[in-house]
């Protein structure tokens, strides 16, 4: 994985001197709050229900295990004892003090690691696929190119007050597993028919208020002119997004205002006039970076002929082997999925000793790397065959051996009404009530893949609007209320969800949900996948099972 | 009003920007905006100023007749003259006096020079002192922006 150089750590430490000075005038009353929010927020820092909440930034979901051995001391130390991931492989902190903040940072430097750019009008974490480098279908390793824009996007001089939030995502597989489409840019590493490798470039998706699915406004783009066209639309964005109005604010509305042919146009004319500045990258600079994501100094070894054996002796582990373990680039390897989903558990939350045990375990039966998804649970991204079984159990004597990943209580949540100012509607509470109501795995296994995908609030954290399933919290006259999607994807294939009809009170949220997968039992037509079902009969079967 | 610059030097300076009707007077510090007669004689006026949504790449005007030219931050959350002064130093190739204008904040000292600011207007000592505190908030930086910086790629390998 990438390491910092002196480069790196001097930019950090700066900030963080320079977040502490700007923390201590703000309580000294030389900053308003005004003019504080700014400054906090361009360093992740919220002021929320009961505390502020830190996210931090893990650039493209890859963590070291000291780094992850930090994150659990940072819990510890400053905050409850656990931490919660986020939709965009970041971790936030909902505990800490305000004065204890700059600690946090200082400590967080000391192992290359910051909260620069999590939040702000400003260019977020890049996010890529949590399978990059190990996964069986990737064309090549995407981390070096998100480590290259993590890079001319930190402390971006220009793009430091854009007009809203801008989020980039790379992903070099067909199957999209960063949900490339619902970003701001998105980038697609393909061949073309010259056995050329770039990038499809994909412009104003997003989630939120407006939900776009982002357009394609470049077929192949050489990576070698990666930075400069990303600067390009940058530039674009920052000249003409609308500052009037905050909910119209984001790319999404500038080019559908303006046309996708038209935005093209302009992104590629300012694209002529710096493309062969210092913004081009040389073919060397990109090979600097591709060698600090070499693979890791895998053993020669093949699949175990226990695990057969070991799953029929324990059904616990083959169900597990069956749906959180998946095929890796090199033999005899690999790739386990973390749950972060235990039903009694908010998604994503993880106590600072889950996160020291699965640096053990990382260290142990891997190449000290873990990583974060996007759909909130863990990565052991290099994990022996024949170590399954030890990992397994492992896992599962600290709860993080639920067998559910795709199925519905693998579900997305944003942190709702318990914790953030932002929400209108609880999260937790509800997903533990669909939890209850799906209590046997192995009806969840028979239902196959259903992503359930719910927010607090129509900021969407949650990505409700590219769910099968997405719930949204709305409040009704002081209540919790909430409306239900279908249909959606943030995939490939990525599409927004419809509504379903009027919203429907938190009573009876989970029993709608359950009507709704009870009415796809009754319809589908042998394996067939939830969201297929809803693409080939439409909702209206599903509207009359939740409204009779 | 102080003008501080980017070497920490200042002045007190007399910055108008002048009405549509009111002739320039050949003084050091007065601007006029892209709807000012002046514009069209062969004397320049002193400086121009522009408000932040004038696409400068477009500008029917040279910028290089302009002993200054004013940008406008009218408030420190709207990043768009940032762009400004960078399309008029990087790829116009403006040599005088970039002066940022508006609400300026320490905190964006550094940005504001990186972007090819070399001049700040500001109400009063007191602010520009502490406009001047935040130049050196980095000594680090990942992009190629202001006059004569690399970016980091190339550094590394130089």
């Amino acid at each position: 994985m990438y390491q910092y150089d002196a480069i790196d750590q001097t930019i950090v430490d700066e900030r963080v001197r320079q977040f502490r000075d700007q923390t201590q005038r703000f309580l000294r009353g030389e900053l308003t709050e005004d003019q504080y929010r700014p400054l906090r927020l361009q360093n992740g820092l919220y002021i929320q229900r009961f505390a502020p909440m830190l996210r931090v930034a893990i650039p493209y979901g890859v963590l070291s295990t000291t780094q992850v051995r930090m994150l659990a001391h940072i819990a510890r130390t400053y905050d409850r004892g656990y931490g919660h991931f986020t939709t965009r492989q970041n971790i936030q902190y909902n505990w800490p003090k305000l004065e204890s903040v700059p600690d946090i940072l200082e400590d967080l430097a000391s192992v290359e690691m910051h909260a620069i750019q999590t939040s702000g009008n400003c260019i977020r974490n890049t996010t890529s696929d949590q399978y990059a480098g190990v996964a069986s279908d990737e064309l090549e390793d995407p981390r070096a190119y998100c480590e290259i824009i993590r890079q001319w996007s930190s402390l971006h001089p220009e793009f430091a007050y854009l007009p809203r939030k801008f989020k980039i995502a790379v992903t070099a597989s067909k199957t999209d597993r960063a949900a490339i489409r619902v970003h701001d840019i998105g980038l697609h590493l393909i061949e073309n028919d010259h056995g050329e490798r770039g990038f499809a470039v994909y412009v104003g998706g997003g989630l939120g208020r407006t939900p776009v699915i982002g357009v394609k406004i470049r077929d192949f783009l050489a990576p070698t002119d990666l930075l400069s066209y990303l600067e390009a639309i940058l530039r674009v964005y920052n000249r003409l997004g609308r500052r009037d109005n905050k909910y119209k604010a984001r790319i999404k509305i500038l080019v559908r205002e303006s046309g996708a042919e038209r935005f093209t146009d302009w992104v590629e004319a300012e694209w002529a006039k710096i493309r062969t500045g210092s913004l081009e990258l040389g073919v060397d600079d990109i090979q600097q970076m591709q060698a600090y994501f070499e693979p890791p100094a895998y053993a020669a070894t093949e699949d175990s002929a226990e695990i057969d054996t070991q799953a029929a002796q324990n059904p616990a582990f083959g169900r597990w082997l069956k749906h959180n373990v998946i095929a890796h680039k090199q033999a005899g390897y690999r790739i386990v999925t973390v749950s972060l989903k235990d039903p009694n558990e908010a998604p994503g939350d993880c106590t600072a000793e889950q996160m020291e045990r699965v640096a053990d375990l990382a260290d142990e039966y891997g190449f000290g790397e873990v990583r974060t998804t996007h759909e909130q649970n863990l990565i052991l991204p290099d994990v022996p065959h024949a170590a399954l079984f030890n990992v397994w159990s492992a896992l599962d004597e600290l709860g993080l051996a639920t067998a559910n990943h795709g199925t519905i209580s693998d579900m997305i949540a944003c942190p709702g009404l318990d914790f953030c100012s932002l929400a209108n509607a609880g999260s937790i509470g509800v997903a533990r009530e669909i939890n209850d109501l799906f209590a046997d795995l192995d009806e969840q296994y028979d239902l196959g893949e259903i992503k359930l995908k719910m927010s607090g609030c129509m900021n969407g954290c949650g990505h409700h609007s590219v769910g099968h399933i997405g719930i949204l919290g709305v409040d009704k006259k002081g209540e919790e209320w909430y409306q239900i999607m279908l249909g959606g994807s943030a995939a490939e294939d990525a599409t927004l969800g419809q509504r379903l009809g009027a919203s429907v009170s938190k009573h009876d949220i989970a029993p709608a949900v359950r009507k709704i997968v009870d009415r796809y039992a009754e319809l589908r037509e042998g394996e067939e996948l939830f969201v297929d079902t809803v693409n080939r009969l439409g909702i209206a079967p599903f509207r009359e099972a939740v409204y009779g | 009003m102080i003008l501080l610059r980017t070497d920490g030097s200042r002045e007190s300076i007399n910055l108008r920007v002048l009405d549509a009707d009111e002739a320039p007077s050949g003084a050091a510090w007065e601007a006029v905006g892209l709807d000012h007669p002046a514009l069209a004689e062969a004397e320049s006026p002193t400086g121009l100023t522009l408000a932040n949504d004038v696409n400068v790449e477009t500008l029917d005007c040279d910028p290089q007749r302009f002993a200054f030219i004013l940008l406008d931050f009218p408030a420190f959350t709207d990043g768009r003259a940032y762009s400004q002064a960078r399309v008029l130093s990087e790829q116009l190739g403006y040599q005088g006096t970039l002066v940022a204008g508006g609400e300026l904040l320490q905190d964006q000292a550094h940005y504001l020079k990186r972007c090819g600011f070399n001049a700040f207007a500001l109400a009063d000592a007191e602010a520009a002192d502490r406009l001047a505190q935040g130049f050196n908030d980095f000594t680090a930086a990942y992009q190629a922006t202001s006059r004569h910086e690399l970016p980091v790629y190339r550094r590394r390998r130089a």
